[in-house]
């Protein structure tokens, strides 16, 4: 059927386009392009309308605000999962306590066969 | 005393499992290496099942306990060493060539080079050497224990895969001697790494892993990074060929204490690194 680079597998760059164009389109197509031309201020409004104290110049439903700053929210939660997958690692991080003692216990070791040995 | 562990002798023929490439072509494109000013000193025997190679530069203080360790945790007769010295120095050189003297000439090889060239050639260099079907590699700064490598060859012997490589964020394994920050920075960088590449291992800039031969001459003649992307782009490229890999948890030792390895300088180079093969592979 769609035999698009099937003779080789996808580059990483490739397939991580593959997956962002489509839905970068799909906003330009089912949000953008209804706002018209003055769509950058629908994005400063909606931007405006997350901040508590200002609000915008039009008041906008939830699902309003969802739409048009769709692509943001995406970074976000993208943002909030490395947040949390690296603050997971790093707090359960397996601190090898015993691993240091014993290589300090074995380099004396060593030493003293290095000696025997008359290796120095 | 540690337990000596005797290696089982291995059967050469152990079938190829459909998931494995076969690997009949020799695809290591022939390398110039600066050979002209390398000499190798005492040709080990042929009949170690696995060549350990270990590049050195400064590793004076270093170098004997590495072989202590080895003596100490493996069959010398199974194994083989090839010491990829860098002229340093510090006398790594002639404690090498003690060493040498005291184990003897089957266990252990030093191959010479001129100078430090580089991570990448180092490993070409010693890969004409080796004879063995399989090769481990791993830093000489005792930041690796060679008390893993029996649980790589055990791994490799339990589930018929092509690589085992050691990682620092599974299966019990941890790192002595990081602060907070360095975690974080390390995590940081793998997640960052993990999330471009996805390569299907844990650990992708980890440097102590254990190949079967055929894959290393075919892949690493392909390598153009350096520094931590290296050992990446191995991975990312073993990963692509179709080759099986497993992993092992170990105990990576920090003990170069206060040196900053981590400067603005690296973090640029690694990003860079990163992005190229987001790119090309």
């Amino acid at each position: 059927m769609f035999a698009i680079g099937v003779k080789k597998n996808m580059l990483r760059y490739q397939r991580f386009l593959a997956l962002v164009l489509p839905a970068l389109s799909a906003y330009c197509y089912f949000v953008l392009l209804p706002l018209g031309s003055h769509f950058p201020m629908a994005i400063a409004n909606a931007l405006l309308n997350l901040v508590p104290g200002v609000g915008g110049w039009t008041p906008l439903s939830r699902g309003e605000l969802i739409r048009i700053l769709s692509p943001l929210l995406a970074v976000a939660m993208l943002g909030v999962y490395a947040v949390s997958d690296i603050a997971y690692t790093v707090i359960t991080f397996n601190d090898c306590k015993d691993a240091a003692a014993e290589i300090e216990t074995q380099v004396k070791e060593a030493k003293k066969e290095m000696k025997r040995r008359k290796i120095e | 005393m540690p337990p000596r562990s005797k290696s089982r002798s291995r059967s050469k023929s152990r079938g190829s499992s459909p998931a494995k490439k076969t690997l009949t072509k020799n695809s290591a494109r022939s390398t110039k290496t600066k050979t002209t000013k390398t000499k190798k000193v005492g040709l080990g025997s042929g009949s170690a099942n696995y060549t350990i190679i270990l590049p050195v530069y400064n590793e004076r203080e270093n170098l004997p306990i590495m072989i202590h360790l080895f003596s100490e945790y493996l069959d010398l007769k199974d194994y083989h060493v090839i010491i990829v010295e860098d002229n340093s120095p510090d006398g790594t050189r002639e404690v090498a060539k003690l060493l040498q003297d005291s184990y003897g000439p089957d266990f252990i090889t030093i191959l010479e080079r001129a100078g430090k060239l580089g991570l990448g050639s180092a490993y070409l260099s010693a890969l004409h050497l080796v004879k063995s079907p399989y090769v481990i590699l791993m830093d000489a700064d005792l930041s690796h224990h060679p008390k893993f490598i029996p649980k790589f060859v055990q791994k490799m012997e339990e589930t018929g895969c092509n690589i085992v490589t050691g990682t620092r964020y599974r299966d019990g394994g941890g790192v002595a001697g990081w602060d907070t920050r360095r975690k974080v920075m390390s995590k940081g960088a793998n997640f960052l790494a993990d999330f471009l590449l996805s390569p299907g291992v844990s650990d992708l800039t980890g440097s102590f892993r254990l190949y079967e031969t055929p894959v290393l001459r075919e892949i690493f003649p392909k390598i153009v990074s350096k520094g931590y992307v290296f050992q990446m782009e191995v991975m990312v490229r073993i990963v692509d060929a179709g080759y099986k890999v497993e992993e092992v948890g170990i105990s990576f030792v920090d003990r170069i204490y206060g040196e900053s390895k981590l400067g603005a300088g690296e973090i640029i180079g690694y990003l860079k690194g990163l992005l190229n093969l987001f790119l090309t592979t």
